[in-house]
């Protein structure tokens, strides 16, 4: 038995409405999708110790507020050497330099870890071991050519390493003007 | 309308496994940042022993000034502008080096020096700001890492540098050695590229803004390098950087590109000649 030529049309209707409402339900997903990685893209963290928020983008314009390190921020636009950002319920200008894309927490990380090796006697060893090497060598490779023709002073990079830098201390010392 | 609801279940099914999905994908994104941060960890690591590597060369051919007051007072202008604008995963170092030579250096993972002869020349701390930041700026976007090619097959340029420089055997030790040597030698004789130099000049101006210094003092400072440069006290800044002219000139194109000709900095004059009078 065949189908009506009406019910043949109903049918073609119906389905068309259900490939209709797949495709709108996966456009949605799929917006949602594409504008958390937008979000994503435009998120920035504040670099440094305090970074001026200024309300337009000279440097002659009026500050809104200091923004502390780590801080997140939203990237709204960029103008020349400045970068226009919300920042909670700020939303102003910052000179181009300040901002980084990766969290700012994880990057202490890394700092607290390179200290460690500093107090460490370990890197030290290491490097010692490393000159060793150089030296039972005799500063020749196997064909018996010299590694490095150039001397190095290390005691005199550990003395560097010891001079003290504190980094709120010394932003301090920056804000003074004569 | 009858249709929509009829097929609800089916909208259901599919927003919960989108949403599903997109967790998964934050997952994802969340551990590739902790592999690329486990990764970046180890990078900075190497960079820094590369760095010290190439530090103790210089400080093999230059002898370190022991002056604690100068190079306290140094290192604080130097570590205020990184605290602020630097990466914050380093600890910068700012050493004064015994030459009457005008020149300064910058090495990766934080090593900056400046030679006593520079800092003679210079009449104010916002001179000393600019040479400082112009070194940052090279460390910052890592200049001679990149002039060195250390880059991986992923194109990422410091997951190249572990890749390169962390092998224990004794061979990647020669290999670490004469990479030094390539840095060393590109610090003192052939230079970075016209382009790095130009960029770490603007990108010093810049952190002078961001810090509040007057910027005509760093192109006097430029400017003041001339009379040096045909005599020998200045024969590797010569030797290994653009022409005054051409970097004199980039800056002032900065400056009215960006309208800053009206911006008054400090230049704390008086701080700096007590600090740097015993030179």
């Amino acid at each position: 038995m065949t189908m009506s030529h009406q019910t043949r049309i109903d049918h073609f209707l119906l389905n068309k409405k259900k490939i209709i409402s797949l495709f709108a339900v996966l456009l949605f997903s799929a917006s949602l999708f594409s504008s958390t990685s937008i979000a994503q893209k435009e998120l920035r963290y504040i670099k440094g110790l305090g970074a001026v928020l200024r309300a337009d983008s000279s440097i002659q314009s009026k500050t809104l507020t200091k923004l502390i390190r780590g801080t997140r921020v939203i990237l709204l636009e960029t103008k020349g050497i400045w970068q226009k950002v919300k920042a909670g319920d700020n939303q102003g200008w910052l000179m181009r330099g300040l901002l980084t894309n990766q969290p700012i927490n994880l990057k202490k990380s890394v700092l607290g870890q390179k200290i460690s090796l500093n107090a460490s006697s370990g890197r030290r060893l290491r490097l010692r071991t490393f000159s060793a090497v150089i030296g039972v060598k005799g500063l020749v490779d196997s064909k018996g050519k010299k590694i490095s023709p150039y001397q190095t002073d290390y005691q005199a990079l550990e003395w560097l390493e010891k001079q003290p830098a504190d980094e709120e201390v010394s932003v301090q010392y920056l804000t003074f003007s004569e | 309308m009858l249709l929509l609801r009829k097929y609800l279940w089916l909208n259901f099914l599919f927003f919960s496994l989108f949403t599903a999905s997109s967790i998964v994908a934050e997952e994802f994104r969340l551990r590739a940042h902790h592999a690329f941060w486990k990764n970046q960890t180890a990078d900075t690591e190497k960079e820094i022993d590369f760095g010290r590597g190439v530090s103790a060369k210089i400080l093999g051919k230059y002898p370190i000034l022991r002056d604690e007051r100068s190079v306290n007072y140094i290192t604080r202008i130097g570590t205020g502008i990184s605290a602020q604008l630097g990466r914050p995963e380093l600890r910068y170092y700012f050493g004064v080096l015994d030459t009457e030579e005008i020149n300064a250096f910058a090495a990766p993972g934080g090593y900056i020096f400046v030679t006593r002869g520079a800092l003679k020349l210079m009449h104010n701390e916002a001179q000393l700001a600019g040479v400082l930041a112009h070194e940052l700026a090279h460390i910052d976007q890592k200049h001679i890492v990149r002039k060195l090619k250390l880059q991986s097959i992923d194109r990422s340029l410091t997951s190249g540098i572990a890749q390169v420089l962390g092998g224990a055997s004794l061979s990647a030790k020669i290999a670490l050695e004469r990479l030094n040597d390539l840095a060393f030698k590109m610090l003192m004789e052939e230079g970075l590229s016209k382009d790095d130099e130009a960029d770490a000049d603007q990108k010093a101006l810049e952190m002078l803004l961001s810090t509040g210094y007057d910027l005509q003092s760093y192109l006097d400072y430029l400017q003041s390098l001339k009379p040096f440069l045909e005599k020998g006290q200045a024969k590797v800044l010569s030797k290994t950087h653009p022409t005054i002219q051409f970097r004199y000139n980039n800056l002032r194109n900065f400056i009215i590109k960006n309208e800053l000709e009206n911006f008054n900095g400090k230049k704390n004059e008086k701080r700096f000649q007590q600090n740097t009078v015993q030179l």
